[in-house]
């Protein structure tokens, strides 16, 4: 398995990691009224975001290399 | 000439170190990595087993969140999943034979992987300052023992990464497709780190 | 075929095709004599080549010298237990050497003597046992027989020898330790070795260095195994020896790093005071243990077993491999059944991952675990039933050499039928009630391990002696070796078994004479087994000499054997000299033609045997240096 493979594999964990822990901070709020759950919640989305479009850019290139 | 045959011209030399075996699609060193992290995947598993046991059998567990320095590690967690970004850019400059690049971006990850460390003994200190040790709780204990060998991979990555980028890079003048793999190589033993700390980031800080 | 002209080189025919091949493969020996030259004459300095030399040859051979020095050591502490177990609490001059605070007046204290039973497992199993199979024979014979250049990863080979040494002078440092070396048993149960003196953290270090080292020891072995067979050597023609390392190779890779996890969590509640083993409100002497608490002792048990029982079969699947190269050797047969011995070997691997806590069934796990360990336990006995029963068909209808190495490996099939067959016993969860921690447990394990592996790595010594050196070792010394080890060493175990029926438990200072239910038969058996040790001990002493002579005279270049001594069929022997050359092993990377084992097969006409590597079965194959140098004498004449 290559490097290639690997990284996509990666970014899909982290991508994961991110809905989990935005679903989380949101929870986590809702329970305890902690603003900074909230903020947690919406740098991981923002995390989120930036890898899925990432991923969509950047895996088509990569497969050609 | 195929490399089956290549390689027998040569019986001094060591086989499959730069191209792949016909029959196996593997260079000798990219097996090894992935045998070694699948004993990485054995270690951190015992570990991660370990903390389960302990935390399943505990009356009460405290929760990282309420008292961990949250911001610090969220930064980490950018840091190492930029870091990945970095390493595969590297990687595919070298590829495509651009050496000014690949440096810079391998220059890049060891700033991420430094930036890391020097969080990591920011949050260290201020667990101390508060009187937290390992022996203070079992939580803490694997707390420690956990992020502390995870930080002792990141410090391995250090040390390679830095070798890569100053003595190491003479390679390739001399062989660029062996340099180019070292570099994949190391790629993949960073992603494994990365990849612990995407487990270790939710267990120890959040639940 | 068509009519192929012949010519006389020397005193034998050959194909005039033959001999021209011949001589080619001379002119590209001299050729490449003189590239080894440059390269380990002149550019490498002596350190480099003979202490971190980066030949898989040279590191074998460290590997080995260095595991027998570690065997005699852990024999030696054994020495030592037995004098206090059959004649407890009487002075013995020698046991002074202990110093007056371990052995006042040569009378052993008892901490002392658990001092030297976690010395003396720890050390045959971590620093004899499994650097001899795996360390020396591996490296030394695996590369050769699968036709490679060397290991793939030289520098990591040499890297993993100096983890390996530091880490058993580590551990036998702590012996200069005020309080001693560790004392909690070679599994250091938690919460006792938690506590224990500082021993066990040297204990722990020590282990740190060693699982480091046979972690790049294996990467080194399986990727060496996977990617460097020369062309034609398809797995299934790998010589049975090889296919045994390849699967110790993946037990040594995915068992030993949860006993890292373990050494290391044992380290932190040792240092750093936390409490991953020691459960809440433990009292010490009286006294309650300021400690966190809350941390499980058995964690210790599961994570150690889960290495510890894999490490078994890492102990015995090299044996196996050795005994199967020697038997079909000196059998002058094919291995019976080889695919099926192959097929059981990886199905050894996958199982002894899921039997480790059948060491535990006494611990309280529940009925259900223990039930489903128990049943994994009898079904992995029936592969290694399927190759030892395999092994004894081989011997079927054979006309037998019996070599030294044939006894030591004939001996090894009853010694180890019976280490295996007195172990299901054990498995059995009614009956390991009784069994679990008396001596019959000892004398299963080592069965399995002392006239079992040890007398197949002698085997392995006796049959490779010659590829290393060009000596055969003396065949009558052997045998006195044999005879005599054989005779000793089921007099020191086969009484263990008794002792363990009735009761007597393992670890007992005086050998249980405190005890009414184990007086009678730890007096009447004890002093018996002690006489059988020394005896044991006495008839080691031809082989060391009759090693150290031949090894003498190989240094000073006698050489009393041709390449191929044996007549063996693997590449190790039939394709290139003995000792093998330098550098890159071989003069031309041999392409393998067939199975391992073609002895008396349809196609041997002239000799009993065909290499692997032979293209022609009519003409004998170039045996290394010999016939080449006879093919240029003829050119040039």
């Amino acid at each position: 398995m290559s490097l290639r493979i690997f990284h996509i594999i990666f970014v899909t964990v982290s991508i994961a990691l991110s809905v989990f822990v935005t679903i989380w901070g949101v929870r986590e709020y809702a329970l305890t009224r902690s603003n900074g759950a909230l903020i947690l919640a919406g740098v991981f989305l923002i995390c989120g975001v930036v890898l899925v479009f990432y991923a969509g850019r950047v895996f088509r290139k990569l497969r050609e290399l | 000439m195929d490399a089956h045959a290549e390689a027998h011209e040569h019986v001094l030399e060591i086989p499959y170190t730069v191209h792949p075996r016909p029959d196996t699609g593997l260079y000798n060193a990219k097996l090894g990595i992935w045998l070694f992290l699948a004993s990485e995947v054995m270690l951190f598993g015992a570990l991660f087993s370990s903390f389960i046991l302990i935390r399943t059998a505990a009356p009460v567990w405290p929760r990282g969140w309420e008292f961990l320095n949250v911001p610090l590690a969220t930064a980490n967690t950018f840091i190492l999943i930029a870091s990945s970004v970095t390493v595969v850019l590297a990687w595919a400059n070298l590829r495509l034979g651009n050496l000014k690049w690949g440096r810079i971006f391998i220059a890049l990850t060891l700033v991420c992987a430094l930036a890391f460390l020097v969080n990591k003994g920011f949050e260290y200190t201020h667990e101390f300052k508060e009187h937290r040790f390992p022996s203070t709780s079992n939580f803490l204990a694997i707390y420690f023992t956990m992020t502390g060998l995870h930080g002792l991979h990141v410090l391995g990555g250090v040390i390679v990464f830095s070798y890569l980028l100053l003595p190491g890079a003479k390679m390739w003048k001399t062989d660029r497709a062996r340099y180019t793999n070292r570099i994949e190589v190391c790629g993949l033993y960073w992603h494994f780190v990365d990849l612990v700390w995407i487990f270790l980031f939710p267990s120890l800080y959040l639940m | 075929m068509a009519q192929r002209k012949q010519l006389r080189v020397g005193n034998q025919w050959l194909y005039a095709d033959d001999a021209e091949r011949l001589l080619r493969d001379a002119i590209r020996i001299r050729d490449q004599e003189e590239q080894r030259h440059r390269i380990e004459g002149h550019v490498q300095p002596w350190w480099k080549r003979y202490v971190f030399s980066t030949d898989h040859k040279w590191i074998g051979l460290q590997y080995g010298f260095t595991a027998l020095c570690f065997l005699l050591f852990g024999f030696c502490l054994m020495i030592l237990m037995r004098l206090q177990l059959g004649w407890p609490g009487h002075a013995f001059s020698l046991m002074k050497i202990l110093g007056e605070n371990r052995a006042p007046g040569g009378v052993l204290l008892p901490e002392a003597y658990n001092q030297l039973g976690a010395m003396h497992g720890t050390i045959m199993v971590f620093l004899a046992i499994v650097p001899l199979a795996v360390g020396a024979f591996g490296n030394y014979v695996v590369p050769l027989q699968i036709g490679a250049p060397d290991m793939a990863f030289p520098k990591l080979n040499m890297i993993s020898y100096w983890c390996y040494l530091p880490g058993g002078l580590v551990m036998l440092s702590s012996f200069a330790l005020k309080d001693g070396t560790a004392n909690s048993g070679w599994t250091s149960y938690a919460p006792l070795s938690v506590i224990a003196t500082k021993g066990q953290t040297f204990w722990l270090f020590g282990m740190v260095l060693l699982i480091t080292s046979s972690l790049l020891g294996s990467v080194n072995f399986i990727v060496t195994i996977i990617q460097l067979r020369a062309k034609g050597m398809t797995f299934m023609r790998l010589p049975f020896f090889v296919w045994a390392q390849l699967v110790t190779g993946f037990l040594l890779l995915l068992a030993f790093p949860p006993l890292e996890a373990a050494a290391v969590l044992q380290l932190m509640d040792r240092v750093a005071g936390t409490s991953f083993f020691l459960p809440s409100g433990l009292v010490i002497s009286g006294q309650q243990l300021h400690n966190a608490g809350g941390g499980n002792p058995l964690l210790w048990q599961h994570l150690f077993w889960f290495l510890a029982h894999p490490e078994v079969y890492v102990l015995i699947l090299p044996a196996m491999g050795i005994v199967a190269e020697v038997i079909a050797n000196n059998t002058r047969k094919p291995l019976w059944g080889y695919r099926s011995m192959v097929g059981s070997v990886i199905f050894i691997g996958f199982m002894s991952f899921v039997v480790w806590a059948h060491h535990m069934f006494l611990t309280g796990m529940g009925t259900l675990i223990s039930a489903f360990f128990q049943t994994t336990t009898m079904i992995i006995s029936v592969p290694s039933v399927i190759i030892l029963t395999a092994l004894f068909i081989s011997l079927y209808g054979a006309s037998i050499r019996f070599t030294t190495p044939m006894l030591f490996a004939l001996a090894f099939l009853p010694m180890f039928g019976i280490g295996g067959l007195t172990g299901l016993p054990l498995g059995l969860v009614t009956a390991d009630l009784h069994l679990h921690d008396t001596y019959y447990v000892i004398g299963h394990f080592h069965y399995v391990v002392a006239p079992g592996t040890i007398f197949a790595m002698f085997a392995g010594i006796y049959y490779w002696f010659p590829k290393a050196t060009g000596r055969k070792l003396n065949d009558f010394w052997g045998r006195v070796h044999f005879w005599g080890s054989f005779l000793c060493i089921n007099g020191v175990f086969m009484p263990m078994f008794a002792q363990g029926l009735a009761g007597v438990s393992r670890r007992l200072y005086d050998g249980g004479i405190q005890y009414a239910h184990a007086k009678a038969i730890a007096e009447q058996t004890n002093p018996f087994m002690s006489i059988s040790a020394i005896g044991l001990l006495v008839f080691q002493v031809p082989f060391i000499f009759n090693f150290f002579a031949n090894v003498l005279a190989a240094m000073r270049g006698k050489k009393n054997v041709d390449d191929n001594p044996w007549q063996a069929t693997t590449i190790e022997w039939a394709a290139t000299t003995s000792p093998p050359l330098g550098h890159g092993n071989f003069a031309v990377l041999p392409v393998v033609h067939r199975g391992p084992y073609e002895y008396n097969c349809p196609e041997c006409t002239t000799t009993d045997f065909v290499p692997q590597h032979a293209e022609i079965a009519a003409v004998p194959p170039p045996g290394g240096g010999m016939l080449p140098e006879a093919a240029v004498a003829q050119r040039e004449m």
